[in-house]
């Protein structure tokens, strides 16, 4: 160590008090800091929002982005109808893509804080159970008049623009080598010799599989469609939180059979897999692809005047050209391997029913995975 | 004078000091602490008080029991394979005088830096049952999906922590002390066994509980491999995103918290007070004996072996990008660029600027809460230094719900910000950044600072004129550190995201997921692209002066 100058006793305790003062004149700086900054906050946060001035008419202002769109259509599919959106409109979109059980779960969860803006696609059980929640908001498109009423809310909370029936996905080279019988029907399905060949989707997750499981139930009724969903069990490999993933699986080979919408396996087939779309025998379950507002998003304005573009009929080509999903619209061209819904052999399918029971099917059906 | 208790007396004599204590210790109270605690308490909490009734659901529940048994036993056997396979990895580069050392780290970095879960996703491509190589090149379909296939991704993709645990434990054994063996009459597999060995179980255990404390927490890898076989992670995550149950899921994360916290104390409080190495001081200049070719031969061999298959791994994303359908056409095509674009852009672009602060963030408080912590030898030092490592050990998924939980209500609300996610990355990384800043410290003299003390100066003018300077290359290795971390992370921010606050890793995620592997592949390449090529103009930039991933 180094010799320290001898310092004088006065000095010493000068230095002493400066550096408390000092000290202590930082503390109360920072005391002050923090105490401001938690009744700024607990301030800020007593008192009641603002209520926002809404324009009651939206055809004199000039209604601007961003919109937030949750939707359970695929990525690309999103991407190209927002971009069409917005180099129409001007109005900036922003997505996030969900499963449409992840979408209904997160809706519910934002609750009186919503972020999301509009509900784009998905099967309109889970349209119908958020209006039960009251997560929805009514609106009154003026579109919606060039479209059944049947594919609607009768409240207006939620309109169709597209349907869907649930097929089966069947690889053909998978199934030749493995010198496999194609399934024909939903009884088809519980051949032991397509144990660990079918592939489905989680109900927990997604809206395919809520339909699919919805159909079954209602085909067989609560108890025989039990036994039959047991037994369908001990088939599949596993279930997949995307709906239309099953039929990606079966194209690239990966498993013989798949669960899914007959449009997202036209997708495949279109694709040039070797893949072909088989609809049961005994009837099928069907899903209205639903759009809604969500009740308080951040957006309201651009909201509504997406639903109204959306339902519209170059909205509706656009979508049914990239999807290959059947428009409400009759007046939307089906493109080259897309099936009309009234060639298909249908099953009187409910969907209140299933927005109704889903959570206690699902609550059923953890049990059955369990084992 | 004894009026005033010797803990403030010391606080008050250095303010600078005891405002940063106070700074860093609030910071992680609120984006830290709160989070850990918010779930414990959502999980307790019932329709009329204190309740125990979610607790009592899981165990009733077979499934989510279940998946904390899996969650464990994939823990265990993931550990020791990974911990085996880096051991070997770091034995041969440090005691083994093999060709290739450098393609190896190479290799090895390359994991360190990319998407947790890219392992996953090529080993659908490369080895599934409709694999490039098990069913194109062998024709021999193999079941990927389960536990088995898990595991094999568990252990390629942790390895690398383990490894760079091992070379730095290898590398500060004395050679002194093999050739005082050798000298003895010892041949080289004595010399292993009772000399290296022993010698380095300590950094084995260090490495072996890092590596299983990643495998509990990791979220991507399981939900792609895993199949039926279901883990906590991704219960925990079917639980918010399926059933918006936030408490069940905040039981899931407590119970799995449990054995991790237990894992960290181990690990912080056990095994590295054992790490005799640490105390030797400055390496020899000896030479380390060069081995027999079998063991030479064999040892490159493996990493031979490992390396390709990791190199096969980022070969399959760069084609995967390109190739119009995996398993089916593998023709050239930009359409998997073009399909993620409007969605990717954006995201890649928030990711980057998230990334750039989270990691200056990271960078400034790392290295001031080693500072703080090492140099000034202040009372209450511990509880700082438990709570800056303490992230480390904490699975990503588990803040991000915690984090929901906490700042969805007033009086903080920050969810749908970008702050949320930034804040949310900085706490994850700042046990990287406090190590960093720790490392650097380690390597200034104390004397520099004492000279600038008896000069007069204060702490902060210290800091300011002599401790920023010297900590420059600490401050850039933690920078680096966290921005990759926060470029690739998955777990936590997937709870975070919103349309407008979108990241590359959960869209990747979700397109893999949905079988999309072409556009998530390209997506990967993208987001790789952006990783190596931040840190190659780190390189340039600061030449060697930065040193990374090199213990």
């Amino acid at each position: 160590m180094s010799i320290r100058p001898l310092e004088d006793t006065g000095m010493k305790i000068l230095r002493e008090a400066k550096a408390i003062a000092k000290t202590t004149s930082i503390l109360i700086v920072i005391a002050i800091v923090v105490v401001a900054g938690i009744v700024g906050v607990v301030y800020y946060s007593s008192i009641p929002p603002t209520p926002t001035v809404t324009i009651t008419t939206p055809t004199t202002t000039k209604v601007t982005g961003p919109l937030m769109v949750y939707s359970a259509l695929h990525e690309f599919e999103i991407g190209r109808i927002c971009g069409a959106f917005t180099e129409e409109t001007g109005i900036e979109t922003k997505f996030l893509r969900m499963s449409a059980g992840e979408l209904a779960a997160r809706v519910e969860a934002e609750g009186k804080k919503p972020i999301g803006d509009v509900v784009l696609g998905g099967p309109c059980l889970n349209h119908e159970s958020m209006k039960g929640k009251g997560l929805l908001l009514q609106y009154k498109s003026p579109t919606a008049t060039e479209i059944e009423a049947q594919f609607h809310d009768k409240d207006n909370y939620w309109y169709g623009f597209y349907l869907g029936a649930i097929g089966f996905c069947v690889n053909t080279d998978r199934l030749k080598t493995l010198k496999f019988a194609e399934p024909k029907s939903w009884k088809d399905l519980l051949n032991q010799t397509y144990k660990g060949e079918i592939v489905s989707s989680n109900p927990a997750t997604s809206g395919t599989a809520q339909t699919i499981f919805a159909t079954i139930l209602q085909l067989y009724g609560w108890d025989a469609g039990w036994d039959y969903l047991k037994a369908f069990h001990k088939n599949v490999h596993h279930y997949e939180r995307a709906g239309a993933a099953p039929a990606q699986r079966v194209g690239a080979g990966e498993f013989a059979i798949g669960l899914a919408f007959g449009h997202d396996i036209q997708k495949i087939i279109v694709g040039g897999y070797p893949v072909k779309l088989i609809y049961p025998a005994e009837g099928t379950g069907t899903e209205i692809g639903g759009l809604a507002i969500i009740k308080d998003g951040p957006n309201p304005a651009a909201a509504k005047v997406f639903v109204d573009w959306m339902l519209g009929k170059k909205a509706g080509q656009l979508h049914t050209d990239i999807s290959l999903r059947v428009s409400t619209r009759k007046d939307v061209v089906l493109p080259l391997g897309a099936t009309p819904l009234d060639k298909i052999k249908l099953m009187n399918y409910d969907y209140k029913w299933a927005a109704d029971n889903m959570s206690r099917i699902l609550k059923e059906w953890e049990k059955v995975v369990a084992g | 004078m004894s009026l005033v208790p010797k803990t403030v007396r010391a606080y008050l004599r250095d303010p600078t000091t005891a405002g940063l204590y106070l700074a860093v210790f609030m910071f992680m109270l609120v984006f830290f602490l709160w989070p850990l605690l918010a779930m414990v308490l959502a999980s307790a909490e019932g329709p009329s008080g204190l309740s125990f009734s979610y607790y009592a659901d899981f165990l009733a529940r077979r499934l989510l029991v279940n998946s904390f048994w899996n969650s464990l036993m994939m823990a265990a056997i993931s550990t020791i394979s990974a911990t085996a396979v880096g051991f070997l990895f770091a034995y041969a580069m440090t005691r083994v005088d093999m060709p290739g050392k450098r393609f190896f780290r190479g290799v090895v970095i390359l994991q360190l830096i990319s998407l947790p879960f890219t392992v996953g996703l090529s080993f659908v491509m490369l080895f599934g049952r409709r694999g490039l190589i098990t069913y194109g090149l062998i024709g021999r379909p193999f079941e990927i999906y389960g536990w088995h296939g898990l595991w094999a991704v568990q252990t390629l993709t942790f390895f690398p922590l383990a490894y760079l645990v091992m070379v730095g434990v290898l590398k500060s054994i004395d050679p002194a002390l093999e050739y005082a063996a050798r000298n003895l009459g010892a041949g080289s597999a004595y010399v292993f066994r009772d000399v290296v060995l022993p010698l380095s179980i300590p950094g084995v255990a260090s490495a072996a509980l890092l590596v299983a404390m990643n495998v509990l927490g990791d979220f991507g890898n399981p939900a792609l491999i895993a199949g039926d076989f279901s883990v906590i992670a991704t219960e925990a995550y079917m639980q918010i995103v399926g059933w918006g149950d936030f408490k069940m899921a905040a039981v899931l994360c407590n119970i799995l918290f449990l054995p991790v916290f237990a894992l960290f104390i181990a690990q912080k409080y056990w095994v590295s007070r054992k790490l005799y190495v640490t105390v030797t001081g400055a390496p020899t200049q000896l030479e380390i004996k060069k081995s027999g070719k079998l063991v030479k031969w064999t040892l490159f061999g493996f990493c031979s072996t490992i390396s390709l298959v990791i190199v096969l791994i980022y070969a399959s994303i760069g084609l995967g990008a390109f190739a119009r359908t995996w398993g089916v056409d593998y023709s050239f095509t930009l359409q998997h660029l073009q399909d993620v674009t409007f969605q990717g852009i954006p995201a890649v672009r928030n990711a980057l600027v998230f990334s750039l602060c989270s990691g200056f963030a990271c960078a400034i408080l790392g290295v001031l809460d080693a500072y703080i912590i090492f140099r000034k030898r202040m009372p209450g030092r511990q509880i700082l230094d438990f709570i800056s490592t303490l992230p480390a050990a904490v699975p990503g998924f588990l803040l991000g719900i915690g984090y929901i939980l906490s700042f969805n209500t007033p009086p903080l609300v920050l969810t749908a910000t970008a702050y949320i996610i930034i804040l949310n990355n900085i706490v994850r990384d700042l046990p990287t950044g406090y190590q960093a800043g720790m490392a650097g410290i380690q390597q200034v003299d104390v004397s520099i600072e004492e000279a600038s003390t008896n000069l007069g100066a204060g702490t902060f003018q210290t800091l300011r004129n002599v401790v920023v300077p010297l900590l420059k290359s600490a401050f850039g290795a933690g920078f680096i550190y966290a921005f990759i971390k926060c470029m690739t992370t998955v777990s936590a921010v997937i709870f975070l995201i919103t349309p407008e606050w979108n990241l590359p890793s959960p869209i990747i995620l979700g397109l893999a997921g949905h079988g999309y592997w072409g556009q998530a592949a390209a997506l990967s390449a993208i987001l790789l692209a952006m990783v190596v090529g931040t840190l190659l103009v780190c390189r340039v930039t600061a030449g060697r002066r930065i040193q990374l991933f090199e213990v």
